[in-house]
């Protein structure tokens, strides 16, 4: 990264590389994290969880732990007020009561002096289980129906038939979040009756609903509280040890920790869906596309929860970042017994990019055409409609993403003398730089922003100015991505002041939107910049009545109040008089629609966004080992708040898909997890890092304030398709799976890659949305929504 | 259980600590975590896979969630003692947040203990030399590259 990078702590405004408030104190280990939040006198809690992917609960004896001395509570699912929850479909039990489902799922907990004492409770406890049958084949599951969702639909005539037609079956794994800040927090009773909950979520407010109604207790008895959150990529949606302390506070009175080991995490959390997608392309000689037919298929695990957006989301987004007329698209969210599913960054659309790239890989070679060539004559762009029917009325410049994207230098050619550590394979590989394959290619895609199909997407923030300084209270998650920094930039902008601070997040405050589908700069920054412009209106209706300026000739630059032509008058610290001046605004986005069924004009998703990457890569064919050499990616930003952040959450998205690309698997034996360690699991380490040259394209997004557009979830999208071209070029193999691992980059890889169209079940015994008419009181997620009248939203 | 408690003696950030009934089998980052309240060194693996843990023992980084408590002879320095007293950054610190990309910084401490250690051993240091030295030490959200700057740049001075 180049010196223009270097953050600065005294930098203001939009456009600047202002350093994030919390550095100094995440740098010096003062900055507390949810595992480390601690109350005088505290307990320790445990979660005892099932052994066996599907098993009936024949009997639970929870005495032999009750009776241990340190003990302070022990309880089972019939313990729990209203034993379901699910952040959108509330079919999850908290604690499991008839059957368990998959393994890791909970069945007991305990309440302890100390950690050891409550793991030895955990073991006294007596559980006998009729070890059942675990469906563990999402095939399997999609031939008996156990369905959560099924959408269908096509696209202008779906008969047509294209000169050239190109099909695959493409599958992607299960991928473990992996942040390094574990599960954990504190909570308490709140000496009313109620609980205060100190952790990490993405949501406080979707938090504060479901613990609450599986406490069967009012919304405002809980206080969900956002610590310190060490990373979260989508994987602090759903709750994890939430409700069971808050039952274990409420049963003890005392305040209670959980802390999940890493193996415990693995286990217990839920994980990113494997799925299996056939697509197939139509396209004329000269290399239009015609026609698209997908069939995607989700695994979604044993509970429903978030996993039905996932499926309206990879069905949409299967075309990629083409214009193309024709369409029939069918997806399947599918229940197995093989762990829990949902959210991770790029939810249910980094799958059907990766296929739909690979396919058009496939395509090129089959039409003898260039994969960038055939990107550029197929691009999107504004003013073309989606297959789902959706108009493209925002920016989509994608043939200038792929041709920018083609501009970077290529990196030197590797020198005969290259190190291991340069070389595929790492430091003691046993590659030869002579054995080394060279190759670079091109790839694009698409990604929906903000929550879709109907789901609630608004924001609340209140800026309060005093003595020349402001303070932002929003209760949008910072889960490491830097929602805190921009914030403060766009206060400083908007007021023309510098000194700018934001408070933590708590579900006291007003309704924050949550931390997914890379939606807060242009959410709850949109509210910010809403409630900043309306302060400073106020503000400046005071300087005029009380210094006899007229209004419209009156601005603030610098910290001071200025007339438009630049005299200053006065700072805006005095011309306050130690008054507080406030303003608080909501900012919504438009109102979206289910992806069946919806009236034309409707649209489905709020906005896209695009990238394109040129990827380089050093491949040994024989030994199947793979270098990343080097990414150039170019991302439709809208506008760049912070271009060191906005660089490191690209760079940081394209590894984790990287990581995705040629390692991350969190496999499944008969149901049985069998990676539960990062020595097992691996995720990129600096050996794996490529060099990334990052280019923006600042086409401004509108209806948002400032024309900001989401950006954290694209790059995990690209870094699939981007890694896999260069490896389809340098070896020449289809690669229809990934993690593209050794065996199967040398292709090993002993069981031939699935073929054909699946179909769907032949009697359909479709589960889906049976609990969703369930709504929680004061849950955001059920809560309606009308979408703001504004100048951004008219 | 009686008999699985113990009592040990810690020198930590250059103070002796008595540690009284802690289970035998602790480890050294559970005890500075839960029974010091040093909750700068993290805790994420629990298998010396990620560096999260990194302290220094005798100014050398071990990973503390697999070194036992009572097996640890010499002086631990954990970030809370690195770190200057009045609140500022040590070069190394603020050379690593001036490259640009802080995110979530649960890495962060690890990252500065293990860098300090091998910015001592690496004068100027190169990027390979870097990125050999530093790969026990995992960060989730960032691409490293700011982390491979900043510790060259600390290492150059």
């Amino acid at each position: 990264m180049s010196d223009k990078l270097r953050t600065d702590p005294r930098a203001t405004g939009i456009g600047s590389s202002r350093r994030r408030p919390d550095a100094t104190a995440k740098a010096r280990g003062e900055f507390e994290f949810a595992p480390d939040a601690a109350e005088p006198g505290m307990l320790w809690g445990a979660t005892l969880r099932s052994p066996h992917p599907h098993a009936r609960i024949v009997r639970v004896d929870l005495n032999p732990a009750k009776a241990m001395p340190g003990v302070h509570a022990v309880l089972g699912g019939w313990d729990v007020p209203d034993n379901r929850y699910g952040a959108i479909n509330r079919d999850t039990p908290v604690l499991a009561d008839e059957t368990v489902n998959y393994v890791g799922e909970p069945v007991a907990i305990v309440a302890a002096e100390d950690p050891e004492i409550a793991r030895r409770a955990l073991d006294a406890i007596v559980v006998e289980y009729e070890v059942l049958d675990p469906l563990v084949d999402m095939m399997r599951a999609l031939e008996e129906g156990h369905v959560y969702r099924h959408v269908d639909y096509t696209h202008g005539d779906p008969s047509v038939v294209g000169e050239v037609q190109v099909e695959g079956v493409y599958t992607t794994p299960r991928q473990d979040h992996s942040y390094l800040g574990l599960d954990g927090g504190v909570a308490k009773p709140d000496g009313r009756g109620g609980v205060v909950i100190t952790g990490a979520t993405q949501w406080v407010h979707s938090d504060r609903a479901q613990v609450a109604a599986a406490l069967g207790l009012p919304p405002e008895r809980v206080l969900v509280i956002n610590s310190g959150i060490g990373g979260s990529f989508g994987g602090r949606f759903v709750l994890s040890w939430q409700v069971h302390g808050a039952l274990l506070a409420l049963h003890t009175e005392r305040p209670v920790k959980f802390l999940y080991s890493r193996e415990e995490a693995f286990l217990a959390r839920y994980h990113r869906h494997p799925t299996r997608i056939w697509v197939r392309h139509h396209a004329t000689k000269d290399g239009q596309i015609v026609k698209i037919e997908g069939k995607v298929i989700h695994e979604d695990g044993p509970y429903s929860n978030t996993n039905g957006p996932g499926i309206g989301n990879g069905s949409s987004l299967l075309q990629g970042p083409y214009n193309i007329p024709n369409a029939h698209i069918e997806g399947w969210s599918v229940g197995t017994n093989n762990g829990m599913c949902g959210s991770l960054r790029g939810f249910g659309v980094v799958e059907p990019a990766f296929a739909s790239e690979s396919n058009m890989d496939a395509l090129a070679r089959a039409l003898g055409m260039d994969g960038a060539e055939l990107r550029r004559r197929n691009a999107m762009k504004e003013g073309d409609t989606w297959t789902f029917n959706q108009l493209m009325d925002s920016p989509a410049p994608v043939r200038e993403l792929i041709d920018v994207s083609g501009q970077s230098p290529l990196p030197d050619p590797l020198a005969d003398d290259a190190p291991g550590i340069d070389l595929p394979g790492g430091i003691a590989t046993p590659t030869r730089p002579r054995d080394v394959t060279r190759a670079t290619a091109t790839s694009s895609v698409a990604k929906n922003v903000c929550l879709s199909e109907g789901a609630p997407v608004n924001s609340t923030a209140l800026v309060t100015l005093r003595d020349g300084a402001a303070v932002i209270e929003c209760a949008a998650a910072e889960v490491g991505q830097g929602f805190k920094t921009i914030a403060e930039q766009i206060v400083q902008t908007t007021l023309g002041i510098s000194k700018v601070t934001i408070t933590g997040s708590d579900s006291g405050m007003a309704d924050g939107s949550t931390t997914d589908g890379q939606l807060q700069t242009m959410t709850s920054g949109g509210a910010v910049a809403t409630a900043a412009a309306t302060l400073k209106e106020r503000f400046l209706r005071f300087v005029s009545r009380e210094y006899g300026h007229a209004v419209e000739d009156l601005d603030i630059r610098d910290d001071h109040v200025v007339l438009k032509d630049g005299t200053r008058l006065m700072t805006v610290s005095d011309a306050g008089m130690h008054l507080v001046f406030q303003a608080t605004e909501r900012f919504a986005q438009r109102q979206t629609y289910d992806l069946e069924g919806r009236q034309p004009g409707q649209p489905m998703h709020v906005t896209f966004n695009f990238s394109a990457t040129r990827c380089t890569v050093d491949v040994d064919r024989e030994l199947g080992l793979v270098r990343v050499v080097q990414m150039d990616v170019v991302q439709d930003v809208g506008r760049t708040v912070n271009p060191a952040q906005a660089t490191g959450q690209i760079a940081g998205g394209l590894v984790m898909g990287m990581g995705l690309a040629l390692m991350e698997e969190f496999p499944y034996a008969d149901g049985v997890p069998t990676r539960l360690t990062w020595d097992d699991y691996l995720v990129p380490t600096m050996i794996d890092a490529p060099r990334i040259d990052v280019t923006f394209l600042e086409y401004p997004e509108p209806r948002i304030p400032y024309g900001m557009r989401g950006i954290a979830e694209l790059p995990h999208v690209q870094g699939p398709p981007a890694v896999l071209a260069a490896l389809r070029a340098a070896t020449g193999l289809p690669l229809p799976s990934i993690p593209a691992t050794p065996e199967r980059v040398a292709d090993l890889h002993p069981d031939a890659p699935p073929t054909g169209a699946p179909k769907g079940p032949a009697h359909k015994r479709i589960r889906e949305d049976v609990e969703s008419a369930r709504a929680v009181p004061g849950d955001p997620m059920h809560d309606p929504v009308s979408p703001r009248k504004g100048p951004w939203n008219p | 259980m009686d008999d699985e408690r113990i009592n040990l003696s810690l020198r930590v950030n250059g103070a002796t600590h008595r540690i009284e009934d802690a289970w035998y089998f602790e480890t050294l980052l559970s005890v500075l975590r839960y029974r010091l309240a040093l909750t700068g060194t993290k805790q994420a693996c629990e298998t010396g896979s990620c560096g999260a843990c990194t302290v220094l023992l005798d100014g050398r980084p071990i990973n503390s969630c697999i070194a036992l408590a009572a097996d640890v002879d010499g002086d631990v320095t954990t970030i809370e003692g690195y770190s200057p007293a009045d609140g500022s950054l040590t070069p190394l610190q603020e050379a690593l947040l001036a490259a640009g990309d802080v995110q979530c910084g649960y890495c962060l401490p690890g990252m500065v203990l293990a860098g300090s250690a091998f910015i001592e051993e690496h004068p100027n240091a190169t990027e390979d030399e870097v990125r050999e030295g530093m790969c026990g030490n995992l960060c989730r959200c960032t691409a490293y590259l700011s982390m491979i700057e900043g510790i060259r740049e600390a290492s150059a001075r």
